[in-house]
């Protein structure tokens, strides 16, 4: 690979950073109106006096550096951001977004990112399998079964688990991530991880069973396509064990477009699964999001997107890292 | 290379037939063709697209994909027929025993692999796991034999021109040292220098191996270079097998006379002669002989009887009536009032009747 590939790449990768918190910066300053005043007018609404409103007023201003020129506020911004500073939360003060989101983030990238790459394997391979001529007819009618349940959405399914499994049926936890009052003891604690599964599986269940239908569509599709290259042909000519035409012929060329799509659902991974999260309080960025949102937290909302967009770029830039191992003739379109 | 009669044959097709089924019923790609191919023979197939070349080749390599299926017949390679292996015999028959340099070479390499993992995977799966040296040495050798630099083995096919890529092809097909090498049109998609020194190439290494070839051209100046012996094909059907200059001099089969008489020749300046008309449309073939519509000798007896293949002389065979039942033409072909509708709409085109005459 060469290094003006890399730089290009990663020059990408910044501008898109810079673009997104520019545009974070600048949307809000386009509202009208002040938000400390506007912050002080709510307090007065409800019925409180603010007596020395003027004083208050301006020592947020200064806190906050509202008084400086805007291209200052600019590069402060853009310094503070570097940090991962991101403010407080309204709601949770004096709590950071940072810390919030720190609190988060394990939960949901270790829920949806096993989740995706599971979903992920699983609809690849059935696609693949759906059009591949040894594929027994047992196995085609199975894959076929489960694109059905594509449609419906994940959290219908969801609610459906919950109620049934989890509450009807008591077999699994309906909501938390641990058992109640559990907490991780010294070192590696096995049975904490073994809770923690348990408790996701549920949520992990609901987003691959209506995850996989996509992929096979996807896959299939790309399948049929590289199914009638000349290279299949010579492979089976070559007298080629079938797997291997499958998997280093079929296959490897059917996936590289589907390589793309999954960096990109990588991406989405920090924010979360909003409505499986809420159906089974689990505490993710989703979650988090959907309380922010609620409660009109901004900086939170503000921060849980920065980092949305700072995940799908790095996403981006790792599978634009790794591409030209997987399709060799990326490397070489240009000079 | 002489050509004899008498050496037992590498390869012989008998009665094969390849259908490819749709709702409205069969087409007969390749209906009842007969042919045999001798130790180190190369056996060219001449005819228009569409006629069954591909097909039949396919057919002996057993790749026939749905909705075709091999109806019927037998294909022995010494002696034994292919059509009764199991998958996996099959398997093992291709490559070792019979490899294909396919039509499109552009398109036939793998394009995320590298040139030497594509020629390793056909020896590793056949000859099983080989030291790595010896793997890389076999296959320096191989590119060397096709006129290529061992480095070609690190590069990826998109890093290599249409005549690499071909030689690459080749190489791969002479890996396992085959008793037959199918060659499809190797040379379709190169300009004619490297079509003659690819071409070169392939004879030079299959002499070397002692190799039978069957090859597909649609150049047939080509074809009557390279071939000791040729098959003319038409609507599925194999009409004259002869020995090349004997074919190339004097066609017997209508057809092969209409089609050899369209090459233009250096010689004699004339207008480019066609055969008039066009091929069948297969799904609802003309009766009996399928090519009376555009054949200036038809008379009605080719559309009642189906003419088979008659032995002209040693190594000559067509399937005309011509020459099979001479009689039926007596009172000459323009004579015969059944079939005049069919004269006028080929009286357009007379090449092909001129060359006859």
């Amino acid at each position: 690979m060469s290094l003006t590939y890399i730089l290009r790449r990663l020059g990408i990768f910044f501008l898109i950073l810079w673009v997104a918190s520019t545009l974070n910066f600048v949307i809000p300053r386009l509202a009208p109106g002040d938000p400390i005043a506007a912050l002080i007018g709510e307090m007065e609404e409800q019925g409180a006096t603010v007596e020395n409103s003027a004083e208050l007023i301006g020592m947020f201003r200064e806190r906050f550096g509202l008084d400086d020129p805007l291209p200052i506020q600019y590069l402060k911004y853009l310094a503070a951001l570097a940090r991962f500073d991101l403010g407080y939360s309204i709601r949770f003060f004096p709590a950071t977004v940072s810390q919030i989101v720190a609190a988060a983030l394990p939960y949901t990238i270790g829920l949806l990112t096993a989740t995706s790459l599971i979903t992920f394997v699983l609809g690849i391979l059935a696609g693949a399998l759906l059009v591949w001529h040894s594929t027994p007819q047992f196995g085609r009618a199975v894959i076929t079964f489960f694109m059905m349940l594509a449609p419906i959405p994940y959290y219908l399914l969801a609610i459906i688990f919950v109620s049934v499994l989890a509450f009807s049926l008591g077999w699994f936890p309906y909501s938390g991530v641990v058992s109640i009052g559990r907490l991780p003891k010294e070192g590696l604690d096995l049975g904490f991880i073994v809770d923690l599964i348990y408790h996701s599986l549920l949520p992990a269940f609901s987003i691959i069973i209506a995850g996989v239908g996509g992929w096979v569509l996807g896959m299939r599709g790309m399948m049929v396509t590289v199914l009638g290259e000349d290279y299949l042909t010579l492979a089976e000519a070559k007298g080629l064990k079938d797997r291997r035409i499958f998997l280093r012929y079929a296959m490897r060329n059917a996936i590289l477009p589907q390589f793309t799509a999954l960096a990109i659902t990588l991406g989405y991974v920090v924010s979360g699964a909003t409505i499986v999260e809420l159906i089974f309080s689990y505490p993710g960025m989703g979650l988090r999001l959907f309380e922010a949102i609620n409660s009109s937290d901004f900086p939170v909302i503000q921060g849980i997107t920065f980092f949305l967009v700072v995940s799908i770029a790095v996403a981006i830039l790792i599978i634009d890292l790794i591409y030209p191992w997987l399709d060799p003739r990326i490397t070489y379109s240009r000079r | 290379m002489t050509v004899f009669t008498d050496s037992a044959p590498l390869l012989q097709i008998e009665n094969l037939r390849v259908y490819y089924w749709n709702q409205a019923g069969p087409v007969k790609a390749v209906d009842d063709i007969s042919f045999s191919i001798r130790s180190n023979e190369r056996f060219g197939f001449i005819g228009e697209s569409g006629c069954g070349k591909t097909t039949t080749i396919m057919a002996i390599l057993r790749l026939i994909r749905r909705p075709g299926r091999i109806e019927g017949g037998r294909i022995l390679l010494k002696g034994s027929d292919i059509l009764t292996l199991s998958g996996e015999e099959m398997r093992q028959t291709r490559w070792n025993r019979i490899s294909l340099i396919p039509q499109g070479a552009m398109n036939s390499l793998n394009p995320v692999m590298r040139v030497r993992d594509q020629i390793a995977d056909a020896i590793v799966t056949h000859r099983g796991a080989v030291p790595n040296r010896e793997l890389r040495e076999r296959i320096g050798d191989l590119l060397e034999t096709v006129q290529l630099s061992a480095d070609v083995a690190d590069m990826f096919p998109h890093e290599l021109s249409g005549g690499m890529k071909q030689r690459v092809c080749i190489a791969m097909a002479t890996a396992l040292e085959p008793e037959l090498i199918i060659a499809d049109e190797p040379t379709s998609a190169l300009d004619v220098v490297v079509q003659k020194a690819v071409m070169e190439t392939l004879i030079g290494v299959q002499e070397r191996m002692d190799a039978s070839m069957i090859l597909i051209g649609h150049d047939m100046g080509m074809t009557a270079q390279v071939a000791d012996r040729v098959g003319v094909m038409y609507a599925g059907k194999l009409v004259e097998v002869a020995d090349t200059r004997e074919l190339f001099r004097q066609p017997q089969h209508p057809y092969s006379q209409a089609l050899i008489s369209s090459l233009p020749s250096i010689r004699e300046k004339k207008r480019g002669g066609g055969i008039p008309g066009l091929p069948p449309f297969l799904l609802n073939p003309p009766d009996n002989c399928l090519f009376h519509p555009r054949c200036s000798h038809a008379i009605a007896f080719c559309q009642e009887t189906a003419p088979l293949m008659h032995r002209i002389k040693a190594g000559h065979m067509a399937a005309c009536h011509l020459h099979s039942a001479p009689e039926k033409f007596d009172s000459g072909p323009e004579s015969e009032g059944g079939h005049s509708g069919v004269l006028a709409a080929t009286a357009t085109g007379s090449g092909a009747g001129r060359q006859a005459r």
